[in-house]
């Protein structure tokens, strides 16, 4: 009567990773399809709530850090620096990071035992994210996908490959499984470096029938798992809990820098991350990942100090957050800025003296939650793309005029000041600073006004720059708190793409509103034309066996947009294989002018059928020094069938479907470069 | 779903909580989900394809604790196909839920005696050896049909440690009662959880780690059961 059922063993876990649906019906199949495209809606709105929590936690530990300009002496809290010499306020030590605090950062924990504030909210954000549960998994399943996901891959697997594959859209959760709520920031360290090599290394030797390239989400989470729960293994990192800056700091660099050692490494995880689909879905709280760079080096004076500052006297510093933020946001974002944040982190372990200065005035704050306004540097870079809609709300207002002398191709700013902008400190002293985006040379700044949020600059900032390329140029103009012992903290500020812009002859000062992180941002980038590129492809099919070989030839590319101050670019081209990023190739560097001739052919031997590859092709600028490759632009040739992972413009599908449908044949053609979302 | 999907779009919750339900095909799981959620019954008998899952939001104010604010919760009730064709499909959601509904038929000997068989199950696939798990005897309402007495399921609840209930997906007994019931051993879970990595020290050793351990090697000597 009783059925035995086989008992799985340890060994047989691992087979999971192949599990298999063939058994399903066809309608069978699309219902649970559906079931796991909801639990994917649901996911993404967790994500959501948990990059908010992480925010809070963030401030919460910024407001609570040890400040190396004060010095705690022992009737004083630890936290926020009160006296506990009254007997209202006495003192206790935290049961966990044993600061002594006073009755005001004491919390109580689930268990009753006294615990300072950051450690509760620590805790308490533990439950919130669901990181409690990673945590008490068994260690032998936590490297394991879940369910969905498997199923997911089980899916993808059996689809017929003329049916339309289901497209899955939401990236995965990644803060209550993935991320970890360690002690240590070395742990995070350790798992986001050591994502980033696994990434690599799967793009090294990717293999059709990697789940990771059709998902790409997946093999990532997978390997940020695994990595995860490589790291709990080695808790000899975690057990030097006070020794932050030493082993796993260096280790991790030295990881990033052997990373960074290949030109091709940095680049092709900027370039995996950009293949998603799902960036395009997230649209609506992601910025175009080619702006990222951007981003990041809006604010290239403070993102090391920013690392700097985490070494300070807080052993759960900031870089914690910042890496488990990296985690929650999404690995999509979390790869952006690991590829990017290479340059950083050479400074990061060199200057180990900086100090935490990073709350003027606001050790007494009130945790008010008009506090998430005045987002700081480092929030911009935590939140890397990711961006709750409530956080990028607005912060104050800029007034300002543009204008355009022709006569001596002079772009003049004229900066009238600004308006209710959002400070919690004391003092605010604003000044604005003016970049003409995509060149991070053209920093200009106002001089500051002392303490007003109600800023008057009447400054002009002027530009020597030509019309045509001004049409090319982003103004990011950002208004910062300049801080005279601390570090300059972002109060807002605002893009305006020059494409898009309506010149008027006399222009008049108009009050715009600032953005903490901006949403403009995804504007320009799709909308400005990034150039083209001629390229001459010629599929020729299989003599005997296997799937023939695509040839391309990479002519020449024409109207890049300038990277370097004169208007120029260091412009190389890498052409792959889709989907995979297979074979690829790469051509020398041409320097200078805009309009790069390269004619070069490549050989790229297909391994699967020529309808279900493609072609990318993506222009670089190569950077001088130690900087990562700027991405210029690119194209994806490849048809519909392909389309659940990478998405053609009209143009690039009927290109691509041409050299189909004509072996042996050589077809030419210009292509736009687009951002490649 | 009825319950007002908009209300299931927002992010003004406080944890998202994993259940997840499981037993013989038949014994009533979809129907039970469905009452909670929905608050009603369709006795036309429909089989779960694989997976699926329902949501609700509720409020959960921790017992005995009177000052804190209730907290309010997402709940994500994973249904599962009872049917043996789909079992390698099922046991891989077993890993993600953080409580479980074990079901059988109160009318049903066969659905009762393959408990035991569904916690081995439980026990290799689920996140931790000893999740929290409710078991449930459905269809109470069937009074004449039943062949499970409450003293039998309650003795077989009781060898395996689990906290029992007698539950009618048709009427809603006991429906609400065994979600909040599931909910609290949850949040309690939770709670240990998170002091015990806040505070190896005070945990060092004892507590749960051990209990596990010994759990184990227990339940892996017991392998026939009376039930």
């Amino acid at each position: 009567m009783k059925f035995m059922m086989t008992n799985r063993n340890k060994d047989d876990i691992d087979s999971w990773a192949n599990m298999e649906i063939g058994f399903l019906t066809e309608t069978e199949r699309d219902f649970i399809v559906n079931v796991l495209k909801r639990d994917e809606k649901l996911k993404l709105l967790e994500q959501k709530r948990i990059i908010n929590l992480k925010c809070e936690l963030r401030d919460v530990r910024r407001r609570g850090a040890k400040r190396a300009d004060l010095t705690y002496s022992s009737h004083v809290c630890e936290r926020c620096n009160a006296s506990t010499k009254h007997l209202k306020n006495k003192s206790v030590r935290c049961q966990v990071c044993r600061h002594k605090i006073c009755d005001n950062c004491q919390r109580s924990s689930f268990e009753g035992i006294s615990i300072c504030i950051v450690c509760y909210k620590e805790s308490s954000i533990k439950t919130k994210t669901g990181e409690w549960f990673y945590d008490a998994m068994r260690a032998e399943l936590k490297p394991m996908a879940d369910g969905c996901t498997l199923l997911k891959q089980a899916v993808i697997r059996t689809s017929k490959p003329n049916s339309p594959t289901p497209k899955f859209h939401t990236p995965e959760i990644l803060c209550t499984q993935a991320s970890s709520s360690s002690h240590s920031s070395q742990r995070q360290e350790l798992i986001s470096c050591g994502s980033m090599e696994s990434l690599s290394s799967s793009l090294e030797t990717p293999s059709p029938q990697k789940v990771g390239n059709l998902f790409p989400e997946t093999g990532s989470i997978e390997s940020l798992r695994s990595l995860r729960y490589m790291s709990n293994r080695e808790s000899y990192f975690s057990d030097s809990d006070h020794s932050v800056t030493s082993l796993p700091i260096t280790k991790g660099h030295r990881a990033r820098t052997s990373l960074s050692h290949s030109p091709q490494s940095s680049p092709s995880l900027f370039d995996t991350s950009l293949s998603k689909p799902e960036a395009s879905s997230l649209a609506h709280q992601s910025i175009p990942s080619d702006d990222f760079s951007r981003a990041s080096a809006y604010f290239p004076d403070h993102s090391t100090t920013h690392d700097n500052e985490s070494l300070g006297s807080r052993h759960k510093g900031q870089s914690t957050v910042k890496k488990k933020f990296l985690a929650a946001s999404g690995k999509l974002q979390a790869h952006r800025i690991l590829s990017r944040s290479v340059p950083s982190l050479v400074n990061f372990n060199e200057s180990e003296s900086s100090q935490d200065k990073s709350t003027p005035g606001s050790a007494k704050t009130k945790f008010a939650k008009k506090h998430k306004n005045s987002l700081s540097v480092s929030s911009m870079e935590m939140f890397g793309k990711i961006i709750p809609e409530e956080v990028a709300r607005s912060t104050g207002e800029i007034k300002f005029s543009l204008d355009f002398e022709y006569k001596t191709n002079t772009l003049v700013i004229f900066i009238a000041g600004c308006r209710n902008l959002i400070y919690v400190g004391k003092h605010c002293e604003p000044y604005v600073k003016c970049y003409l985006l995509p060149d991070r040379t053209t920093k200009k700044k106002t001089s500051a006004r002392k303490n007003t949020t109600f800023p008057i600059f009447d400054q002009e900032i002027k530009y020597s720059v030509t019309m045509d390329e001004l049409c090319n140029r982003v103004l990011e103009m950002s208004v910062w708190n300049a801080a005279t012992f601390s570090r300059n903290s972002f109060l807002g500020h605002l893009q305006i793409p020059f494409n898009t812009w309506k010149w008027t002859p006399q222009s008049v000062a108009h009050w715009y509103p600032l953005k903490a992180l901006s949403s403009v941002n995804s504007l320009h980038t799709s909308s400005t034309y990034k150039g083209d590129i001629l390229i001459a492809v010629c599929y020729e099919a299989p003599k005997t066996q296997g799937f023939g070989d695509v040839h391309v030839m990479v002519k020449h590319a024409k109207n890049l947009i300038p990277v370097l101050p004169n208007g120029t670019v260091n412009a190389y081209v890498k052409v792959s294989l889709l989907p995979g990023k297979e074979s690829r190739k790469k051509t020398v560097v041409v320097e200078g002018g805009n309009d790069p001739v390269w004619n070069v052919t490549f050989r790229l031997p297909l391994n699967r059928k020529v309808e279900q590859s493609g072609v990318q092709v993506t222009v670089w600028h190569k950077s001088s020094g130690t900087k990562p490759p700027e991405l210029l632009g690119g194209i994806r040739l490849v048809s519909k069938l392909v389309a659940y992972m990478t998405s053609p413009t009209a143009e690039e599908e009927l290109f691509w479907n041409q050299v189909c449908d004509s072996p042996g044949l050589w077809i030419d053609k210009s292509v736009g470069l687009r951002a490649l979302l | 779903m009825s319950n007002g999907t908009d209300q299931l779009n927002n992010t003004e919750y406080d944890y998202l909580i994993k259940f997840l339900a499981l037993g013989d095909s038949g014994v009533g799981k979809t129907s039970f989900l469905f009452q909670y959620t929905d608050g009603s019954f369709e006795s036309k008998f429909v089989t779960t394809v694989g997976i699926d899952f329902r949501e609700k939001r509720v409020s959960y104010k921790p017992s005995g604790v009177d000052s804190s604010r209730a907290q309010r919760v997402h709940l994500q009730l994973w249904d599962t196909a009872g049917q043996e064709r789909f079992r390698s499909l099922t046991t891989a959601f077993f890993r993600d839920a953080m409580g479980f509904f074990l079901f059988f038929d109160l009318a049903n000997e066969q659905s009762f005696l393959n408990i035991r068989n569904w916690l081995d199950q439980l026990k290799q696939h689920s996140y931790c050896e000893t999740p929290d798990i409710i078991l449930c005897g459905n269809k109470c309402d069937l009074d004449d049909m039943r062949v499970v007495s409450e003293e039998r399921a309650r003795e077989c609840a009781e060898t395996y440690g689990l906290p029992y209930l007698e539950t009618s997906a048709a009427t809603g007994h006991n429906v609400n009662k065994a979600v909040s019931m599931l909910l609290d051993l949850v949040m309690k879970r939770m709670e240990e959880v998170v002091d015990k990595t806040l505070l190896p020290a005070q945990y060092g050793g004892g507590g749960k780690t051990e209990l596990q351990g010994a759990n184990e090697t227990e339940e892996s000597k017991s392998s026939g059961c009376a039930c």
